[in-house]
């Protein structure tokens, strides 16, 4: 981890995140400020990556460092009016739920409608990129095309997706992190 | 702080601590903040982090998909929220070569390309053709004042009026030196229908033969589009040459001395262990001598340093030289044979 390397901060983020963000939410009730919270720890322990040293277990990290940022957005809920509302409806937890969960499978089937539209050859990349977690070169070995012309699929098909998803505000940028998962 | 987690605490229901009172939770955090909480107010908060442990986990409620929307959405914004590292920025592959090209200032951009062609062009009116003989060089001068010199046996033609896009098509083998227009006009070197390059602003080398097609890229940036150019392009970088046989899609790429590859501009060429079998390729291409060798085995041998072209016989001579043995010339038919002892 400390030498920078991007994969292993990428693996990281895919073993915690979802443990990470569930306790956020357990306290928060809002998806907003708990993806507000996760970006938080995960960019600091980019920026640290270098410098940090964690005596205790990287696990134990994480959660003490998202509690502390738990913390943090409940005292600034007091000051910001915008939230107050939001507090004050926070017993009628479960409506929150609900919403909240509307709103990523909304995104979901937005995506997967709009990945199922795409030609033929760029769905194929797409998806054993996306899904299937394969490297460009895993992918032009087994489709027998060059890893450039693998890139440049990709890059067409997240065009498509970004155009079809314009209304989703914010979904050029889940969009944008596809080289993640190379 | 945990140590001190009074029973008295433990007395309230899970529920109570649940729905603490806001102002209290307020009053416990800010307390906590400040370090001025005691060891009960601190038990209390931590009593209220831990019942939220019995809320059902949010993230159990999402299907496969959504479930997949959120951390690739969440990580999107880590990425955006931060100095990313290289290798995680999208390369905006169709525009960020032009963009480039715009910010290069008067520029004189040369461009060597060198090749040897495979078919004739069809003729079309309007259209402005120029070959030049095996064996011959030529410096031409084209409508927007870039510079091109012919290698021989070689066919470079273009229309007369030029359209927004500058295009020439090329067979053979030639030295370009484009000159950047005020207005950003690109500049596009056609080889076939499947294969072309856009000037980015740079030095190359292009090379069309029988035996294959070959860029050789000097400096700057060159990109090449593959077929269908909207799709498949691909952009050179310095130092790099890609090559292919047939399909343009099928390239290999590697890192080369680059300079070889021009030098027969300079009327010279230069070999760094190359087998006589590619210098008869060349000869075939470039003079048009076909060669036969009295022992196949011949075509093998390498050779390495550099001759003069300016005269063919000096070339062979030249190229006796470098590989002991003897060529003897009869026409256009050339025999290399063992040199005697």
């Amino acid at each position: 981890m400390r030498t920078g390397d991007s994969d292993a901060f990428a693996a990281l983020y895919r073993k915690y995140w979802r443990r990470l963000f569930d306790a956020a939410y357990r306290r928060l009730l809002l998806r907003e400020e708990c993806e507000e919270i996760i970006q938080e720890i995960f960019t600091d322990l980019w920026t640290k990556r270098e410098t940090l040293l964690i005596s205790v277990s990287l696990e134990a990290y994480l959660f003490g460092a998202s509690r502390y940022s738990i913390y943090n957005h409940i005292r600034s809920r007091k000051i910001r009016e915008a939230y107050l509302e939001h507090w004050l409806k926070t017993p009628g937890e479960e409506g929150n739920y609900i919403e909240d969960r509307l709103h990523y499978e909304e995104l979901a089937s937005a995506l997967e409608k709009s990945i199922e539209n795409l030609p033929e050859k760029l769905r194929k990349v797409y998806v054993l990129s996306r899904k299937e977690h394969l490297t460009y070169k895993e992918i032009a070995e087994q489709e027998q095309i060059p890893v450039d012309t693998v890139e440049k699929q990709m890059g067409r098909a997240l065009k498509i997706l970004r155009d079809n998803l314009k209304e989703f505000a914010w979904a050029w940028l889940v969009l944008a992190l596809w080289d993640l998962y190379r | 702080m945990a140590v001190t987690a009074p029973e008295c605490y433990s007395i309230k229901s899970e529920e109570a601590y649940r729905r603490m009172d806001k102002d209290r939770l307020q009053y416990l955090l800010e307390q906590d903040k400040n370090g001025q909480n005691s060891p009960e107010e601190a038990a209390e908060l931590e009593a209220w982090y831990l019942s939220a442990e019995s809320r059902p986990a949010f993230t159990e409620s999402l299907s496969a998909d959504g479930l997949s929307a959120l951390e690739g959405k969440i990580f999107a914004r880590i990425e955006a929220a931060q100095p990313v590292p290289q290798e995680w920025n999208v390369p905006s592959v169709n525009r960020s070569g032009w963009f480039n090209w715009r910010g290069i200032a008067a520029a004189v951009l040369l461009l060597v390309v060198a090749g040897i062609g495979m078919y004739m062009f069809q003729r079309q009116n309007g259209r402005i053709v120029e070959r030049t003989a095996f064996g011959e060089t030529r410096v031409l001068t084209l409508p927007d004042g870039s510079e091109v010199t012919l290698n021989g046996n070689s066919v470079l033609s273009y229309d007369r009026e030029w359209p927004e896009l500058r295009e020439v098509k090329l067979e053979g083998e030639g030295y370009f030196k484009v000159v950047h227009t005020k207005d950003h006009r690109k500049f596009r070197v056609r080889t076939g229908d499947d294969f072309s390059l856009d000037v980015l602003g740079t030095q190359f080398n292009i090379s069309k033969r029988e035996s294959g097609t070959r860029i050789v890229l000097d400096e700057g940036k060159v990109r090449c589009n593959l077929g269908d150019s909207e799709r498949d392009t691909l952009v050179l970088k310095p130092g790099e040459m890609i090559r292919f046989t047939k399909k343009p899609t099928d390239y290999q790429r590697e890192r080369v001395e680059t300079g070889r590859y021009s030098a027969w501009k300079e009327h010279k060429l230069v070999f760094k262990n190359t087998s006589l079998r590619e210098v008869a390729a060349i000869l075939q291409d470039t003079y048009g001598l076909e060669t036969e060798a009295g022992n196949p085995e011949l075509l093998d041998r390498q050779i390495s340093g550099s001759v003069p072209t300016d005269n063919v016989e000096l070339l062979l001579e030249g190229i006796a030289e470098a590989s002991a043995v003897t060529i003897s010339r009869d026409g256009n038919q050339i025999v290399i044979a063992p040199r005697a002892e």
